[in-house]
């Protein structure tokens, strides 16, 4: 099983995001990076250049690098948006089912890669999105483990799961950063610039949820390491990694530490929730189905 | 010019009953399923209730359409396909439809049976429209919550489906089919319900005259007796944001949408239906929210220049919601 590396919000700016990548490039563990901003359309900081500047040192670190479109897309400005950055990667992660249907309709060579949330709970839906030419399968955050298992045997194509991270859990048309500054996503003055993430605790002062503008991620990091003896017994190909931009090395490390026996997994886990400031979920989102 | 139809999405028997009675042109109903024990059980039919239900629209000629848009986990999946085939054998007029699979059993099985894309398939773009179509002959889209009326005029310039768009009731912030806030809460896959915050997890306490409302444990919000009761979910929880030091309704406040301001802006983006969402409503919002918005349609259908929100249309929503506010969702701007 080798390490993938999920897309990063962009609004961490220009600098940061080269910093972070040059960062995941020297990594020798990681084989596939996902680039894109999945979120918010009117987020300008991945344009063309920096997109290929990444690209290119990544393909030097040896990674291949797979452009992850827009998840939740409406118009056709939104398509043509993506469209610019898809041609400059080696492949195509589609986070809306319209992408697959326009790719197709244009790039009959492009590899695609059916990202987490296009939905797939069981075999059929896996196997359909396999036979509309997809080359790789993400899978989501919230399949039961049994589902899990029956889509790993019956897919011909290989399968990545999400492993470790904030999850990204809900997206929305509203920005929930400019919300809090009291603006509209229109007017939104491109907040998200200044404050990156923020924080959010029930009113009994429990961590919950991380928002960066459009996107609603976990407050806690999952971090589903325990089960990695499950998980390796399934024939997942790719284990996929939302790091925490700062400590992307350290996680990779453990993480491959752990799958290559190299730190024993009880180590690896003390570390990883040394590296969430304490605020790791060990848990699957949906284990079982009562 | 076309008009536009009315169509309420309905909970128990006997919701479902006064909607076909205030002859609206069709009723979308739920079906349980035996394996789902996390449901509202109020809001889904028994196989009896469904066949009484099929039976009264039909004698009086309205629509009725099985609504199973749920994502079925491996071991849910035969069930769905069991219902398909009672929405297929009960001669029912339609099925809403959201999970790959379920689309594929039905197109390829029940070629007759048609198809509404529920707007938990996330078809928020023309380009997923035109490949659900493609792949599975469906005959209609019911439109996400996410779109504004400039989008949903460029879907409508390039297909030619019956394009549905919710109206009233309830509304999503986040875009449908995609959110797992509940799932986090709950460790069960809200898509595969097809809802979030099941109710069997919901609690609701009163502390020392405060309300406290919690899923699974996590507490949601805080209500003084002053504040609007609403149904606990995620996203309408209360919490503090550490970045602002603010406590409030990061996402959103209990809103419900109501396009009755903007019917004439709406219609004329050339969508086919208008829909209730009324699934958790009493019969008397069933009742009240169907007769105003059949008199919406009236009122602009006889003459579109001089349509205005009436006052007595507002006078019977203020009596039903008294202290609701209402909302357009992200049709005028996002």
């Amino acid at each position: 099983m080798k390490i993938s590396i999920g897309p990063i919000p962009t609004n961490f700016g220009e600098e940061k995001l080269i910093h972070f990548y040059q960062e995941v490039a020297s990594l020798p563990q990681v084989g596939r990076v996902y680039v894109g901003e999945i979120g918010c359309s009117k987020r300008e900081v991945l344009d063309r250049k920096l997109f290929s500047r990444i690209r290119d040192f990544l393909e030097r670190g040896g990674k291949e690098v797979i452009f992850s479109t827009q998840v939740l897309a409406t118009t056709k400005e939104d398509f043509k948006r993506n469209n610019r950055l898809m041609k400059l990667a080696d492949g195509v992660e589609v986070n809306s089912l319209g992408f697959l249907n326009f790719i197709q309709r244009q790039y009959y060579q492009m590899p695609l890669t059916i990202g987490p949330t296009l939905n797939i709970y069981n075999p059929i839906d896996a196997e359909i999105l396999a036979s509309w030419g997809a080359s790789q399968v993400v899978l989501g955050f919230d399949l039961n483990f049994e589902s899990l298992k029956k889509v790993a045997k019956s897919l011909k194509v290989p399968l990545e799961l999400p492993v470790y991270g904030h999850f990204p859990l809900a997206y929305s048309w509203c920005c929930f950063t400019a919300k809090a500054f009291g603006r509209e996503r229109k007017t939104c003055g491109f907040a998200c610039y200044k404050v990156k993430e923020m924080l959010l605790e029930n009113l009994e002062r429990k961590t919950l949820f991380l928002v960066n503008g459009t996107v609603i991620y976990s407050g806690k990091v999952f971090s589903l390491l325990s089960h990695l003896p499950e998980i390796e017994a399934l024939g997942i190909k790719y284990l996929r990694v939302y790091p925490l931009i700062e400590k992307v090395r350290e996680i990779v490390e453990t993480i491959d530490g752990a799958i290559s026996k190299k730190i024993p997994l009880s180590k690896a886990k003390k570390i990883l929730f040394s590296l969430s400031n304490k605020k790791l979920k060990s848990q699957p989102m949906v284990r079982k189905y009562d | 010019m076309k008009k536009t139809k009315l169509k309420v999405v309905t909970g128990g028997l006997p919701s479902l009953k006064k909607a076909v009675e205030q002859g609206v042109d069709g009723v979308y109903t739920s079906l349980s399923l035996p394996i789902s024990i996390y449901h509202f059980s109020g809001s889904k039919l028994s196989l009896g209730d469904l066949k009484a239900g099929i039976d009264y629209a039909h004698s009086k000629k309205v629509e009725i359409c099985l609504i199973l848009d749920l994502f079925p986990q491996f071991l849910q999946i035969d069930e769905c396909f069991k219902a398909i085939e009672t929405a297929y054998h009960l001669k029912m007029d339609g099925i809403i439809l959201a999970d790959l699979a379920l689309l594929k059993y039905t197109s390829e099985n029940f070629p007759s049976l048609p198809i509404w894309l529920s707007a938990r398939a996330g078809a928020s773009n023309l380009e997923s429209i035109k490949l659900f179509e493609r792949k599975f002959k469906i005959k209609g889209v019911i439109l996400p919550q996410v779109l504004t009326l400039d989008e949903i005029k460029e879907i409508r310039d390039f297909s030619n489906l019956e394009l549905e768009v919710f109206v009233f009731g309830p509304i999503c912030i986040n875009y449908e089919g995609r959110c797992l806030l509940s799932s986090y809460f709950t460790n069960i896959s809200d898509n595969s319900l097809s809802l979030c915050s099941p109710t069997e997890l919901v609690e609701l306490g009163n502390e020392d005259g405060i309300l406290k409302m919690r899923l699974n444990g996590y507490l949601l919000n805080e209500l003084s007796p002053e504040e609007l009761c609403y149904y606990p979910t995620p996203c309408r929880g209360k919490y503090f944001n550490l970045f602002t030091g603010e406590k409030g309704y990061s996402f959103q406040s209990p809103l419900l949408l109501n396009a009755l301001s903007i019917f004439p802006q709406l219609i004329k983006t050339g969508i086919d239906t208008v829909i209730i969402e009324g699934r958790q409503g009493s019969k008397r919002f069933i009742k009240e929210s169907t007769f105003i918005f059949q008199q919406a349609l009236k009122v602009y259908f006889d003459n579109p220049a001089t349509y205005k929100v009436e006052e007595v249309w507002q006078k019977r929503l203020d009596a039903l919601f008294a202290r609701e506010k209402f909302t357009l969702g992200c049709f005028l701007t996002k």
